[in-house]
């Protein structure tokens, strides 16, 4: 919503009662490139998170975690998340793959956790039932589909991120990581080039977490 | 058209080119932005650098789209033919896409041997070379083609003997030619039916030659046009080969009239421009070239025409205009062909040609084509708001005659054209009334880079309408955006104009092909 001189009491209020309306702006912001780049940037932001809470409220945000912490195995989730955060950073990923990723291991080991307590959300949150938590414990990472493009990059995104928490569960995260970036060529595929690129980061994060909701 | 990159090389294309614009770090993502998505249309090879004796190979250029930004390229070659490229060589990149080529120096950082194909992957460019081809491609042709054409035959370097020869491929510039019997060691003339060429041999193998064609004069390049167009324009039609009634009623059909004129007016004008387009057509490569699309089925269906309308002391200017075209689904490749022919056409003259061009920027297909032409321009060639207002103009009675008008007259068939500038740079002209059919090439404006007011533009309009021995015509005057509407005028719903320097014509058929190819893509999803 934009206003032209100041703003009013009307617009203020339909800000507060209007959950579909994301900000209230002057007009003057979009007339210089510079100021109106950084605007919309600002909007587009404003419009994923307000996506994420419209799909998922931030009540239901917190009991998915907090269902989803006692199945899926200790410090899972914060790795997983933090690690998604490090490395979809620089790969052409769309935002809607990236809710799909952040909430579909929450939700289907909420759902497996507390069926019943998850039901009546059950058909909101269907769209995230692609992305699961498995065991990728016994996986070495080349026999992952990291370069085959026949495969969706959110779901080679998220074996990467299994088999990077699957190490880390085992204590051998620096090692695998490491491993990674000594066998990484300028014809790598991006996704392992990005774990070699950020392997500090990601050997930091074998440190418990909790994920913020 | 096709580029044949083992006849045309690339060295030949940068040697034409007037001025390479070179691109640096902050336009490179937007250039390979480019390319990728036009990957599909682009002809890429490659070449080791500073091996000037090797062929620049054709290969597939890509890149790992996993990536949000560009981090390497990869170029996939035949592994035979490539078997000594290494590590840490520098390659030499061309793509050609919508006739622009990109030259770019890569460096190789790691080599993948598959079984048939050997994959390089590369440092991204530092810089990017963009030249707009200026040897414009030749048409390959088809036996059909070969048919139409009239027969060629070439003389030898002292003119006595002609040889037969086959025409393998046709450019506005330049032809590949086959002979059948003995070579000529400098061919100097050729012959097309009765139409005689001065040429030069630009290149040479066993029994083909590349012949670089250099015309007299406009007209004399304007004939072999009519040649070139058989195989490069096949839909195209000089419009005085039809019945004016039908070319009247194709004007009627695509609305073009009553847009311009109004629903009353559009028909009443009919006998006064069927007596008009009989004169222009008889100027057909002088003043003003017509040119008609006719659809597979033989009717008609597009126009458009391209007129030296105005005049300054430097040359003529040529003006686009008429442009019409039935709304079929199937059109596009005859509406690409009522665009670019104009351009080719004056590509193809001698001079150094200024071209003129109004048009709406509520048209999204126009907007687009002329505001990428300007942003790729020279500094030469602009674009900018108008105000585009037509009534009639009352010459005063009082004489105003300007020292510095500078006044001249040329002939569209009978009817005259009066025409005059002044040292400022406007022009204006006046007549025949309906040398455009919605009568607006007779008028004033600055075709220059700046605004002119009406006021300004007075003492044209005066001289030309004193010349015509007139007191009052109706005419379109050309003043700025923001001028207000002058008393007793309209707004002419065309409110963009650009003039267009010849060295940027080159980008004109390159924005056209985009748009054009943009349209395809829009259909096709």
């Amino acid at each position: 919503m934009l206003y032209l001189e100041q703003r009013n009491v009307s617009g203020l209020d339909q800000l507060l009662y209007n959950r579909r309306l994301l900000t209230y702006l002057p007009r003057v912001e979009f007339a210089t490139v510079s100021r109106c780049q950084q605007i919309m940037l600002d909007l587009w932001q404003s419009y994923t998170y307000a996506t994420q809470d419209y799909l998922i409220s931030p009540q239901l945000q917190q009991s998915l975690v907090s269902a989803a912490s006692r199945e899926l195995p200790d410090g899972t989730l914060a790795f997983y998340d933090r690690a998604l955060t490090i490395l979809s950073a620089g790969l052409n990923i769309s935002w809607q793959d990236l809710l799909t990723l952040r909430w579909g291991i929450v939700i289907n080991a909420a759902q497996i956790s507390s069926p019943q307590a998850f039901l009546p959300h059950a058909d909101g949150l269907r769209i995230f039932s692609e992305v699961s938590y498995q065991d990728y414990g016994g996986k070495e990472i080349t026999t992952l589909h990291t370069g085959d493009k026949t495969v969706s990059l959110a779901r080679r995104l998220h074996e990467v991120l299994l088999h990077l928490d699957a190490q880390r569960q085992q204590g051998t995260l620096g090692a695998a990581v490491e491993k990674i970036r000594r066998g990484v060529t300028p014809a790598s595929p991006a996704l392992l080039k990005a774990v070699a690129k950020h392997h500090t980061l990601i050997e930091q994060l074998d440190e418990p977490a909790v994920i913020s909701a | 058209m096709t580029s044949h990159l083992r006849e045309v090389t690339h060295e030949e294309i940068l040697a034409q080119d007037l001025g390479t614009v070179t691109i640096d770090r902050p336009g490179i993502k937007a250039i390979l932005d480019f390319i990728f998505v036009w990957l599909d249309l682009a002809k890429c090879t490659v070449q080791l650098r500073g091996n000037a004796t090797q062929l620049a190979l054709p290969c597939n250029l890509s890149v790992d789209t996993d990536n949000l930004d560009y981090d390497s390229l990869m170029i996939q070659l035949p592994r035979e033919e490539s078997e000594c490229w290494q590590e840490g060589c520098m390659l030499q990149i061309n793509v050609e896409v919508f006739r622009r080529l990109f030259r770019f120096t890569l460096r190789c950082e790691f080599v993948h041997q598959g079984t048939e194909h050997r994959v390089l992957t590369t440092s991204l460019p530092e810089q990017i070379d963009s030249a707009n081809i200026r040897h414009l491609p030749r048409v390959r042709l088809t036996q059909a083609m070969g048919l139409a054409l009239p027969p060629l035959t070439i003389a030898d370097g002292t003119q006595t003997t002609w040889h037969e020869a086959q025409v393998l491929e046709l450019g506005l510039h330049s032809i590949l030619v086959k002979f059948s019997s003995m070579v000529p060691d400098a061919p100097t003339v050729l012959r097309f039916g009765a139409l005689e060429l001065t040429v030069t041999t630009t290149r040479r193998s066993s029994d083909t030659l590349v012949l670089q064609m250099h015309f007299r004069d406009g007209r004399q390049a304007g004939a072999f046009f009519d040649i070139y167009r058989l195989v490069a324009y096949p839909n195209l039609r000089p419009r005085h080969s039809f019945p004016t009634a039908e070319v009247f009623a194709l004007y009627m059909k695509t609305n073009y009239l009553k847009q311009f004129l109004g629903e009353d007016a559009a028909g009443a004008v009919q006998g006064e421009l069927e007596h008009i387009w009989d004169e222009v057509g008889r100027t057909q490569h002088g003043l003003s070239n017509d040119y008609v699309a006719i659809n597979g089925a033989g009717d008609l269906c597009g126009a458009s025409s391209l007129t030296q309308a105005f005049s300054d002391q430097f040359g003529p200017f040529w003006v686009f205009h008429q442009m019409c075209a039935v709304n079929e689904p199937d059109m596009l490749q005859c509406t690409r062909q009522l665009y670019n022919w104009r351009t080719e056409y004056l590509l193809a003259r001698p001079e150094s040609t200024r071209s003129l061009v109004w048009f709406r920027s509520s048209s999204r297909w126009l907007e687009r084509i002329y505001v990428k032409l300007s942003r790729l321009a020279s500094p030469r060639s602009h674009l900018r708001p108008v105000l585009w207002v037509k009534g009639v103009y009352q010459r005063p009675t009082a004489a105003t005659g300007s020292s510095r008008v500078k006044e001249s007259q040329e002939t569209f068939g009978a009817l005259p054209r009066q025409l005059a500038w002044s040292d400022s740079g406007a022009v204006a002209a006046i007549g025949p009334e309906y040398l455009n059919a919605c009568a607006s090439l007779s008028g004033a404006l600055h075709p220059g880079d700046g605004d002119v007011d009406f006021a300004a533009l007075s003492p044209l309009l005066d001289a030309v309408l004193a010349r015509g021995a007139q007191t009052a015509l109706s005419v379109h005057v050309t003043v700025p955006a923001t001028a207000p509407i002058p008393n007793g005028f309209t707004a002419h719903s065309s409110d963009r104009f650009m003039h267009i320097a010849h060295e940027d014509l080159a980008l004109l058929l390159s924005c056209v092909d985009h748009s054009i190819a943009l349209t395809q893509r829009k259909f096709s999803r």
